[in-house]
């Protein structure tokens, strides 16, 4: 396992006390949630349908706010942070379940799309798009509107956009839930590299047992609450697989 | 890509809806630029009937909303020739008539004495000639009545129920005086049974020609109050005053604002209609901008250059449209004595402006509200 890439020691994402109650239907989505993630760790959140693991997933990627508690990203509380979208814009990459790619660009267009916050110009976003496609193993199809693609290419088209702006986190909301097994495993396959090589910290929202065992730990979600961890041996084999 | 493109692009995705958009807000800037602007041709033609001929005050009866209703006595043009500061004063008779066997309506008749300054303006077309002192029950014609009505010198037209003759036919720099008849003052007043009256005087004062506006508008004044003390029924009022107050184009005026306001209102209905439509079918993408770390400010500007640019389609085609209209329509015949056929550069870049203001006005609420949805609860929506 390479480790060398990252200093696992060091907190990226901590969770204490974290919960989410949405008013209008009095629903307690996440209740007293605390847990930390180090950096460079790769992470798997499971748990049943309604147990409240998009909602988690959301608050760590500031895409709602906690009703309580408080989530600090490298040891900074995010409700001090003034300015959310800068700050999603250079630390984390989404992925989605239902790709959300913008159907009237090319692949090449939407990876672009985060870019704009940055500071770099046309020329070097279309160069740096070109990149990260061909990273992910879609450099044959940069002209495609994402209707011209299969379900595994626009994920994989999605997961470069994730890339965009070098995040140091990424977040995958059900990344293989509509896509067929071998779709499926090319992606997970690619988030192996995307920890493996680039050390990038990975944070997996599933409730397939097959995709949490590709990570190093899981985290189980069980009616708004962080049930007791399981000791995950699976990654090992993972890498025995890989390394045979 | 470049975020130009990108917008562009969303323009595009929805062909038919923005393309009703643009030509809801064409139609709005067309009547806007259309009215308004026949509306500022008619007030600028009659202005430069008199600045052509110089004249500085117009002299009529106080209180008077419309010129042709008060008379004041011809025999005061002598009066005021003697006040300091005249250089010339040209009395004239004004009715509106018609000829309802040719169905044109609201054409101009002026009389006018045998000799007056007042004929310097009209160029005779080969054939014709001015009234002579003698020439009663004889008329000039403008040349684009005289198309209207089909006539030529020698032939005959009625006028207040007898026939005259047509000695002349003459080109005006104006349509409004091109689209008149021209008569002597004396037929006139027998004609309107006004015997030795005039509708009013126009007054040229002696200002140097190199004199500074502020010191010709001092002048003027000075020379506005020496006339009115000759009289307390005259008012000696300036041109552009004048102008702005005759009842028909003040009508016109505010007739051509209203109906624009409601052709304004219509679109900007139409614009905001499109822009809520637009934002609320894309609320999901807009959540998607946010999430993978767009800011506000850019899923607005988004927006608003969306609504920009159909804005500027929309005035662009209302104001070739306005200008298109109102040039057929000066080549009607009910309409060609009274319509130039040009649209003010100022009343088009108005109405441009206005199809802008409409479009960008329209996108703030719209652009606002999607922009400040939390990313998740956009990304939930269908």
């Amino acid at each position: 396992m390479s480790s060398t890439l990252f200093d696992s020691s060091q907190s990226l994402l901590r969770c204490e006390r974290v919960g989410r109650t949405y008013t209008d239907g009095e629903v307690t989505a996440l209740v007293d949630v605390s847990l930390e993630i180090r950096r460079g760790e790769y992470v798997a959140i499971m748990g049943p349908s309604g147990s409240g693991k998009s909602t988690l997933l959301n608050l760590l990627g500031t895409l709602d706010r906690p009703t309580s508690g408080e989530i600090y990203f490298e040891d900074k509380p995010l409700s001090a942070l003034r300015d959310l979208d800068n700050f999603r814009s250079r630390k984390i990459g989404f992925v989605f379940q239902s790709f959300y790619l913008l159907p009237t660009l090319t692949a090449i267009e939407n990876v672009q799309i985060p870019m704009f916050e940055g500071s770099l110009s046309a020329p070097q976003r279309v160069r740096r798009a070109g990149e990260l496609l061909e990273s992910v193993g879609m450099s044959h199809r940069t002209k495609h509107l994402p209707n011209q693609l299969s379900v595994g290419e626009r994920q994989r088209v999605a997961i470069a956009r994730a890339l965009a702006n070098e995040a140091p986190l990424l977040l995958a909301d059900e990344p293989t839930g509509n896509l067929d097994s071998h779709s499926g495993s090319d992606v997970l396959d690619l988030f192996d590299q995307l920890h493996d090589e680039r050390g990038m910290t990975l944070i997996v929202i599933t409730h397939s047992l097959e995709v949490a065992e590709r990570a190093e730990r899981i985290i189980w979600i069980r009616d708004g609450r962080v049930a007791e961890e399981p000791v995950n041996t699976a990654p090992v084999a993972h890498h025995q697989r890989v390394h045979r | 890509m470049l975020f130009f493109g990108f917008v562009w692009k969303n323009i595009l995705r929805r062909r038919t809806r923005s393309l009703l958009t643009v030509i809801g807000l064409g139609v709005a800037v067309a009547a806007v630029v259309s009215l308004v602007g026949i509306s500022d041709s008619f007030s600028r033609q009659f202005k430069e009937l008199y600045d052509q001929r110089g004249v500085d005050l117009v002299v009529q009866r106080v209180g008077s909303s419309t010129e042709l209703n008060n008379g004041l006595p011809a025999a005061m043009a002598d009066q005021i020739h003697e006040v300091p500061g005249v250089a010339s004063v040209n009395g004239g008779l004004m009715d509106v008539v018609s000829f309802p066997d040719h169905d044109i309506p609201n054409v101009i008749a002026n009389g006018w004495a045998p000799g007056s300054p007042l004929y310097d303006e009209l160029k005779i077309q080969p054939g014709g000639r001015l009234l002579k002192p003698e020439d009663h029950h004889k008329v000039l014609v403008g040349s684009v009545l005289a198309g209207n009505l089909n006539v030529k010198v020698g032939d005959k037209i009625p006028l207040y129920g007898e026939s005259a003759e047509v000695v002349g036919i003459f080109d005006s720099k104006q349509v409004y005086e091109s689209g008149s008849v021209v008569a002597l003052l004396s037929d006139m007043q027998q004609f309107m049974n006004r015997p030795g009256q005039v509708t009013g005087f126009m007054v040229r004062a002696n200002v140097p020609k190199d004199a500074m506006p502020e010191q010709k508008t001092a002048q003027l004044a000075e020379l506005r109050k020496r006339i009115e003390a000759l009289d307390s029924s005259v008012a000696a009022v300036p041109t552009d005053e004048f102008i702005a107050s005759v009842g028909p184009i003040k009508l016109s005026r505010a007739v051509a604002w209203v109906t624009s306001a409601i052709a304004l209102l219509v679109g900007a209905i139409g614009m905001l209609n499109t822009m809520v439509m637009s934002v609320y079918e894309r609320i999901r993408e807009i959540g998607t901008l946010r999430a993978i770390g767009w800011k506000k400010i850019r899923v607005i500007r988004m927006i608003l250059v969306e609504s920009l640019l159909l804005s500027i389609a929309g005035g662009t085609i209302g104001a070739i449209v306005a200008v298109g209209l109102t040039h057929v329509l000066s080549h009607f015949r009910e309409t060609a004595g009274l319509i130039q056929g040009d649209v003010a550069p100022i009343v088009i870049l108005q109405g441009f402006l206005l199809a802008v203001a409409i479009g960008v006005g329209g996108a703030i609420y719209p652009a606002y509200w999607g922009a400040n949805l939390r990313p998740v609860e956009a990304m939930r929506r269908k």
